[in-house]
């Protein structure tokens, strides 16, 4: 292992850091001046920089300059909102101006289609808009395309802001009518596209030397509620098709370091539709479940991933082999309140004794009002985990209690 | 009792603990909730509470309670548990493992720089002294607030302490006061008073009983040996003994005697005194002598004596066992002169319960040898007997219980009537501003999950009229006052004057003219300002109920009884029918149930303490003179101690328009 290099963190993330911790290398956290105090009080070696401003006196060379005590060799965004700086970073650290190109790709979602597209991977129809009319025209263009008759349903819609994380931002738009209702003059300019039908999954490849050297495919239950690691037999079978497209969006996009997450539709006739990509820790608690499921701590494996100077044999030593069944699937619902008066937390008895139920983080609310505003998911009030042998009885479950109202009145 | 653990919740328990074990001070507050979240179902049974206090120093030095308000056991106050195993969640979980921490701290398993052995000792013995409300569950209108899942968690963590670190001869004086206390009242069900003298004699030895084994020694006799016979014999053999051919009067005579003693004295009846009762109900004498009636149940008695042994051969057994006590009561009321109770008493002795009705009240008394019908009997005897005994259990139903009192004391025949009703068809029918309300077409009322912690008549009434509370509430509401003005001389009858004033304004949820309001309370109610009266029939009013530390829990309903001088001060004695008359009102607020002139199931304070809590009230409109000549300083107490407790939750305004609008 590189134990000469810092690896730099940007992004404050509890579980990161204390993955970081639990390797023999050094390693600096770069995050908002907020955390400074805390991470001097318990020896956090820390960096404070503000993302958000990008200029003459806040840009990647000072940035460097501050970060070059720690003599670090390698960049890992944990957020959306870090990708370029790790991008630009590792531009220099590596001497590669391509990488942040490469970063710019991950932060813009038309970018990114147009690149898999001419990468021959299936997309669906997309278009960059920048008024309302123009969502209009693409609705318009899309019955076109699919001969809706006058009357008939709309063709489904998504919009989308290029650089927002997972769901953020996300607006179904199933007819005119709700373009007028739901898009607003902030939403522009974005990306809008033509609904994939099929079953939606994402896929995490930790990539080293631009070779794939572990891959998991998460099932997603309910998109942005819940999801289970590995993904069940059905998706399973399609593990060498999917490890085909992978290996595509890695060569097209350039990837040599790292871990992309990118989300993928699957339709009954087995044509997989590509959706999007991002690099950095994926939502959802993915990271938690991989770590579970696999048994490797997946920040680390990030970690190693993303330095160039890892050997072959630290790579070969650290993941267990994807092709073989886990023991156990490990699976995450995350609860979301209902609109309305929200005043006490109320769990199943059985659930509590699930033999699947492993955990949960819920609080008791304090008596509040839950508007019916949010865009994209929101924020969710905890989670619950779930461990156990069989993929049915764990969507089953995840299924089940996604119906059940947590948070009452 | 406790079944055992199941083997996956044991195992995730360890897991979920060794990841603790290896979180850093960043993940560490997500994990230990992760570990209390596993913990949760363990704690509502004695395996798993056993379970958890086997890891308790492995939790401990994991850093469970690092960066948390449990950190330094030195810093704990057993007068805050209390309130915050009533929180609910995870604060009722972690509270729960503090407690097992401090138990392990004084069994010497944990070393605690903060706390001694000795200390962590007393700290348990205090912190049960103060919460034996929660040590013996009973239906203080606090402990009903609390969520069902955290009741459990309290019961089974008491249920531990009992068995791990209760030395019950330390708690001896304590425990023979709160069965005192308990029987000063005279509540119709007595599960709790009964339970505490069962654990008590169960668990302790007659040395631990201590300097007050007398006392003790009286209560469980009154249970389980009211006499030298009944010492000797269980109840199935004194039940044969009574009925052996050719037992001599003399012996029975005795019985009567020895039995009646404990019953007058503590309310409690035993299952001897009800086969007793059984046996000697053809002879009056012995009957007298068994029920320990004075005079005017001794003349009732000599009148009605066949009807009475009919009442007794039909509802009198040891699993009715109260209706020993309610009978004695209800003969000393004489009410079975009266035409509407003699006829609704025999309406009662041969009917047939509704099924659903009879399905709640076998849910109520589940090892119960008797009939739905003979426990409706019994109970309806009993709450004409003890009008002040009757409770709401867990219910959120202190109208409905308070309504059954004042029909039992002043219009027993409706009550009886109500009974039979809802009894037979399962519905009760009420008239509001001339239009009639059928319980069976109303929606749900207040009360979502039914406590059957109750006696049968209530279990009958209950669910009826608290839906009809409801639907008249919603049908006065939006007037712009308080619904209660229109509703309580609907709800309990027409002697509830119609003069009604509260200074808590509906519509902008603030108090608004509350001197005006007050001192239109004392000169109607208080006798030095309205020419020395006392109430003619009870005042169903309102009250901001405080928890001990003065903040506003809601709103409930009381009646106040009586108002009368007492040692010098003029107090107010009034029915609460949370069935717990002593809870704090706050520090220095404390109704008492005994000692200052109450009547068995009397609550008292002294009238401006009481007056501190009013929010409603209904008066006379002919009787409001004098409002000037209250004292001002008395006022301005009252005020003072209203602002500073419930008062902090409200906006307060002062209008100059009287607020007694009846008046204009």
């Amino acid at each position: 292992m590189n134990t000469d290099n810092s690896v730099v963190l940007l992004g404050w993330s509890a579980h990161a850091i204390e993955s970081a911790q639990k390797m023999d290398r050094p390693f600096v956290v770069v995050s908002f001046e907020d955390f400074e105090q805390y991470a001097k009080e318990n020896n956090i070696p820390f960096v404070s920089w503000d993302f958000n401003q990008w200029g003459d006196k806040s840009n990647s060379l000072i940035l460097r300059e501050k970060l070059s005590p720690f003599n670090p060799n390698v960049a890992i965004p944990l957020y959306e909102e870090t990708v370029e700086w790790a991008g630009a970073l590792n531009t220099l650290y590596r001497d590669d101006p391509r990488v942040i190109n490469r970063a710019f790709l991950f932060r813009n979602k038309v970018m990114m289609k147009r690149k898999a597209l001419l990468a021959g991977l299936r997309v669906g129809l997309f278009e960059e808009v920048h008024s309302r009319e123009q969502v209009h025209n693409f609705m318009n263009r899309l019955n076109e395309a699919n001969l809706v008759l006058e009357g008939e349903e709309d063709a489904w819609v998504h919009l989308k802001p290029f650089s927002a994380a997972g769901t953020v931002g996300h607006k179904l738009l199933r007819s005119h009518d709700q373009i007028d209702e739901k898009v607003v003059e902030k939403d522009f300019p974005c990306l809008v596209e033509s609904h994939l039908p099929g079953q939606e999954f994402s896929c995490e490849a930790f990539i080293h030397n631009g070779k794939i050297r572990f891959m998991n495919i998460t099932e997603y239950v309910k998109l942005g509620y819940s999801n289970f690691i590995p993904a069940g037999p059905s998706l399973q079978s399609k593990r060498p098709e999917i490890r085909k497209v992978m290996e595509k969006l890695v060569e097209a996009f350039g990837i040599e370091y790292g871990v992309i997450h990118p989300e993928w539709f699957l339709t009954e006739d087995n044509t997989l539709s590509f959706g999007e990509v991002a690099c950095r820790i994926p939502g959802g608690h993915i990271f938690e479940l991989i770590s579970k499921a696999y048994g490797f701590d997946a920040v680390q494996a990030m970690i190693l991933c993303s330095d160039p100077d890892t050997t072959e044999e630290d790579i070969k030593n650290f993941f267990p082999s994807d092709e073989e069944p886990t023991k156990s699937y490990a699976g995450s619902l995350m609860i979301y309140p209902k609109p309305g008066i929200v005043s006490r937390l109320v769990i199943p008895e059985e659930l509590k004794e699930d033999p699947y139920f492993e955990s949960h983080t819920l609080t008791e609310p304090m008596e509040h009002k839950v508007l019916d505003d949010r865009e994209g998911f929101g924020n969710h009030y905890g989670t619950i985990f779930f461990q156990g042998n069989e993929p049915e009885r764990m969507e089953e479950l995840l299924r089940h209690y996604n119906e059940i109202d947590f948070y009452q009145g | 009792m406790s079944k055992e653990i199941a083997e996956h919740i044991r195992h995730n328990f360890i897991e979920q603990l060794r990841q603790l074990k290896e979180a850093g001070p960043l993940t560490r507050p997500e994990q230990s909730k992760k570990l209390a979240s596993t913990a949760d179902v363990m704690m509502t049974q004695h395996s798993g509470m056993a379970l958890i206090y086997e890891y308790i120093d492995q939790i401990v030095d994991a850093g469970f309670f690092t960066d948390t308000h449990w950190e330094d056991p030195a810093i704990l106050n057993s007068s805050l548990v209390g309130g915050t195993l009533k929180a609910g969640g995870m604060s009722t979980m972690f509270e729960v493992i503090s407690e097992l921490r401090v138990l392990a701290i004084s069994e010497g398993r944990i070393k605690s720089d903060g706390m001694s052995e000795v200390s962590a000792r007393e700290f348990l013995e205090e912190l049960t002294v103060t919460n034996l409300d929660l040590l013996f569950p009973d239906a203080s209108e606090e402990l009903r607030n609390v969520d069902e899942q955290a009741r459990k968690h309290i019961k089974a963590l008491f249920d531990f302490l009992q068995q791990e670190f209760i030395r019950w001869d330390r708690f001896g004086k304590l425990l023979a006061g709160e069965i005192q206390m308990i029987c000063n009242q005279r509540p119709i069900v007595t599960d709790r008073a009964r339970s505490i003298i069962r654990i008590i004699r169960e668990r302790m030895t007659p040395e631990e009983h201590g300097e007050h084994s007398s006392r003790i020694r009286f209560f469980i006799d009154a249970l389980y040996a009211p006499s030298p016979k009944c010492s000797k014999l269980t109840v199935e053999e004194y039940e044969t003994w009574l009925e052996r051919p050719g037992i001599k009067k003399a012996d029975l005579k005795a019985e009567c005697e020895a039995l009646s003693d404990p019953l007058r004295k503590s309310g409690l009846s035993s299952q001897y005194h009800a086969l007793l009762v059984q046996r000697v109900r053809n002879d009056p004498e012995l009957l007298g002598m068994a029920l320990g009636l004075n005079t005017h149940g001794l003349a009732e008695l000599e009148t009605h004596h066949k009807k009475i042994s009919e009442y007794i051969s039909v509802a009198c057994h040891p699993d009715t066992s109260r209706f020993v006590y309610g009978l004695a009561m209800m003969l000393e009321r004489n009410l079975l002169s009266r035409q509407p109770v003699a006829v609704g008493l025999d309406q009662l002795l041969d009917i047939e319960i509704h099924p659903e009705v009879a399905g709640l009240i076998e849910k109520s008394h589940p090892e119960s040898r008797c009939t739905a019908q003979q426990h409706v009997f019994a109970d309806a005897i009993c709450m004409l007997g003890q009008p002040l005994g009757v409770g709401q259990g867990w219910n959120p139903t202190c109208q409905s219980a308070r309504g059954m009192s004042l029909w039992s004391r002043h219009a027993p025949g409706k009550l009886l009537s109500m009974i039979h009703t809802a009894a037979i068809t399962n519905d009760l029918e009420m008239r509001f501003e001339g239009q009639l309300l059928k319980s069976s077409e109303l929606p749900e009322g207040l009360m979502k999950e039914f406590d059957f912690n109750l006696d049968a008549v209530s279990i009958v009434l209950v669910p009826h009229l608290d839906r009809i509370y409801f639907e008249m509430m919603r049908r006065a509401t939006g007037r712009g006052e308080d619904p209660h003005k229109w509703v309580n001389p609907a709800m309990y009858g027409q002697w509830i004057p119609t003069g009604f004033s509260t200074p808590y304004n509906y519509l902008t949820n603030a108090i608004t003219n509350y001197e005006q309001f007050l001192r239109l309370f004392y000169v109607t109610h208080h006798p030095d300002y309205n020419g020395g009266h006392d109430l003619a029939y009870p005042n169903p009013v309102g009250i901001f109920l405080t928890a001990a530390n003065g903040k506003l829990l809601g709103f409930h309903a009381v009646s106040i009884l009586r108002v009368a001088w007492y040692k010098e001060v003029m107090r107010i004695y009034f029915l609460n029918p949370n069935n717990e008359g002593r809870q704090k009102w706050h520090s220095n607020i404390q109704p008492t149930v005994a000692g200052n002139g109450e009547v068995p199931g009397e609550s008292s304070l002294p009238f401006h303490q009481f007056a501190s809590r009013l929010y409603a009230f209904h008066y006379s409109p002919s009787e409001t003179d004098g409002m000037d000549i209250v004292s001002d300083n008395e006022i301005g107490e009252v005020i003072d101690i209203a602002k500073s407790s419930w008062g902090t939750s409200y906006i307060w305004q002062d209008f100059q328009q009287p607020v007694f609008q009846n008046l204009l």
